[in-house]
């Protein structure tokens, strides 16, 4: 039995009573923000789905899952701080990871209440996010098709580029190749470049009367060579599954499609988890919803991280590594919902021991086949003369090479700041996290707001005195007060998961239910031996 | 090592050793041979029933008539000699940085856990704490002054003085 971390919160403390206010009313923000992107839709186009006899995509996702098993939705918020917010919720694609049958799947659905589900530029990274995680995990895909293609205003936006729409059916190629099923379960139009999401599925099933795919539609083939077709004679369910074996399965309504696919995933093989073997879950032994109260309400407090481990992990129990060596990065071994993690968390700035210290323990969770989990809130590695003489940098480096040459899965959480180098240090996007969430308090960007203020507005400055102008310090005040506002905006963590720099904000509460989900998906795919690059020492 | 549990103040060493299809129990120094099995515990063939309840550490078990509180003893805590972090007498910068806030003053008492002063370094707030209950003895910064990593910030009366 591991050792319990011993907590010193005072939930008496007025200060922890502020935080608990502020971190609610944070959380009942992403709760209202969710629900907007899930379920607000005008009237008129529920009405319409009504009428073309279709369900909205939450419905459809609830007759396909089985009946009370968790579904861990991702980038919810997907686009809604984009410009075309209104348009596309939740970029017009839900996505998540789910049990189908008994598997966990990923399932991805076009959401045609708004604009027919067009793809927007934000639509096709979270399309090829999603693919991107069935990759890197071993994950099946369920697509439910209902798209009227590409957004053309914006094509330059997603079409061309290595990332574009391209890359969606690249990665319904790869994933073939690797022997990952998919099947396309075809509920409205799959135009132009949609219309290749079921034909490169292993299965597809389309629903006869709604379900249609063709490379052009009706209007465009009469306006390129005159000829009058339908719909149902152009792409419909019985010419594709009849005469050109563009789809497999037939289905006379949505429910009976969703039979359907359910019955296809049920036929797919189940492959032997890796990891290590998971020991009996234990609740921790200190209340989660304590978390609000730890959370500052500013963002430039410090926080204690083993009062945060202690609200996420089995019993509390938390075996530290290196307990007094390198104190602003805390290492250890705890349990998630009985499942093994390594866990690299900051309690302040990265120094060159906390920096060879993260990079050690990496290690030694890779050789032991222990996934790691980066709790991140860091601001920076040390700057000054001193630190710089004393190799901070490649010491930095050397935790960097560790993070991304690691090859157990890794997850990271943004819980408050993740800036600089120190995102890289601590397993940023760009370090193929298998999974990144953020809480809604949290900021991400080469520096903090204050400091990026001063850089930018001092470059003003020096062109006024330049001038020889004197500024006054309201008249600074006013150059720097839109910079700091504007910077804020986008670092924040809305415009993080809107831009799709993570898989979604969650709930501090949320946390250790999500991680246990995201762990459990991550070990369907093999773990490679451990092997590194070279560490300048 | 054995584990450690504590009835009534008395701790009672013990280990289970599988034998056959029970356990061989090692307590305090003597052996017996145990199996629980649908609330029934058997000692050396004697059978009695049992219930147990748990909650953290400790566990109430109901037996024979009586009740029992056990408090397992984590073997690393029991174990600690109280010479670390706990009783540290001086608290030293864990960056450099300047002192921002200073909540006590020379000979006061805290508690484990109390807000001492707050630091700030590289744009952020750092409060230190208490690490056990004590008096301070040197406040050694004052608001605004910087400090280099390591510099001591509060000392606290050695716990020997104060008994």
């Amino acid at each position: 039995m591991t050792r319990r971390i011993h907590s010193r919160l005072d939930p008496r403390d007025p200060a922890f009573l502020a935080n608990v206010e502020h971190n609610r009313a944070l959380a009942r923000q992403l709760d209202e923000r969710q629900q907007a992107a899930r379920f607000a839709r005008p009237e008129r186009d529920l009405q319409r789905l009504e009428r073309q006899g279709k369900m909205t995509v939450r419905a459809r996702l609830e007759q396909l899952l089985d009946p009370g098993t968790p579904f861990l939705e991702l980038s919810t918020l997907a686009a809604g701080e984009s410009s075309y917010a209104a348009d596309a919720p939740g970029a017009g694609q839900m996505v998540g990871i789910g049990i189908v049958s008994g598997k966990e799947v990923v399932i991805r659905a076009d959401d045609s209440s708004v604009k027919g589900g067009a793809w927007y530029p934000l639509s096709v990274k979270k399309i090829v996010r999603a693919l991107d995680i069935a990759i890197e995990n071993n994950l099946p895909v369920v697509h439910m098709c209902d798209s009227a293609g590409g957004f053309l205003p914006l094509q330059d936006q997603f079409f061309a580029d290595r990332y574009g729409a391209g890359r969606i059916f690249r990665n319904q190629s790869i994933l073939s190749k690797k022997g990952i099923p998919q099947v396309a379960l075809v509920l409205g139009n799959c135009t132009a470049g949609g219309a290749y999401i079921p034909a490169l599925s292993d299965y597809s099933v389309i629903v006869r009367g709604t379900g249609a795919i063709f490379l052009a539609g009706p209007p465009l083939v009469k306006a390129a060579t005159g000829e009058e077709v339908t719909v149902e004679e152009l792409g419909g369910a019985d010419m594709h599954t009849a005469i050109s074996g563009v789809a497999d399965y037939p289905a006379d309504n949505e429910m009976q499609g969703i039979a359907i696919t359910r019955e296809i995933v049920s036929q797919w093989r189940q492959r032997p988890k890796a990891g290590n073997a998971a020991i009996d879950p234990e609740p921790p032994a200190y209340d989660p919803a304590e978390l609000y109260g730890i959370l500052p309400a500013d963002s430039r407090v410090q926080f204690e991280m083993r009062e945060v481990i202690a609200r996420i992990v089995d019993g509390s129990r938390f075996h530290e590594y290196q307990p007094a060596y390198g104190s602003s990065l805390i290492c250890g071994y705890a349990h998630i919902w009985g499942q093994q993690v390594g866990i690299l968390a900051n309690n302040g700035v990265l120094f060159s021991d906390s920096a060879l210290k993260g990079a050690h323990f990496i290690e030694l969770c890779d050789q032991n086949r222990t996934p790691l989990l980066f709790l991140q809130n860091i601001t920076g590695f040390m700057v000054g003369r001193e630190y710089e003489r004393r190799g901070i940098t490649k010491d930095g480096a050397k935790m960097i090479m560790a993070v991304a040459g690691a090859s157990v899965p890794k997850i990271s959480i943004n819980c408050g700041a993740s800036f600089g180098a120190g995102t890289y240090g601590m397993n940023g996007r760009a370090f193929d996290p298998r999974f990144m969430f953020s809480w809604p308090r949290s900021q991400v960007g080469v520096m903090g707001a204050e400091q990026a203020a001063d850089v930018l507005s001092s470059v003003k400055i020096r062109q006024f005195e330049r001038e020889g102008r004197e500024l006054s310090a309201e008249a600074i005040a006013a150059i720097r007060d839109p910079v700091i506002a504007d910077y804020k905006r986008a670092s924040s963590a809305w415009h993080a998961t809107s831009e799709l720099w993570d898989d979604g904000v969650i709930d501090p509460l949320a946390t250790r239910e999500t991680v246990a989900l995201a762990l459990s998906a991550a070990l369907n795919a093999p773990i490679e031996d451990p092997h590194y690059g070279v560490f300048r020492m | 090592m054995q584990h450690i549990f504590e009835i009534g103040g008395v701790e009672h060493r013990l280990w289970l050793a599988r034998s056959g299809e029970g356990y061989r129990l090692h307590l305090d120094g003597g052996e017996a041979t145990i199996a629980l099995a649908n609330g029934r515990l058997r000692i050396d063939g004697v059978e009695t029933s049992i219930h147990v309840a748990h909650e953290g550490d400790r566990l109430f078990i109901h037996i024979g008539g009586d009740s029992h509180e056990l408090l397992y003893q984590d073997p690393v805590a029991h174990h600690a000699a109280g010479a670390g972090r706990g009783s540290q007498d001086v608290l030293h910068a864990p960056m450099p940085g300047v002192v921002v806030a200073l909540s006590v003053e020379e000979g006061q008492a805290v508690k484990e856990g109390d807000i001492l002063l707050v630091i700030e370094s590289m744009k952020l707030e750092t409060a230190i704490r208490a690490p056990r209950d004590g008096v301070i003895e040197t406040a050694h910064l004052a608001v605004g002054k910087s400090f280099e990593r390591d510099a001591p910030l509060i000392s606290l009366a050695p716990l020997e003085a104060q008994a």
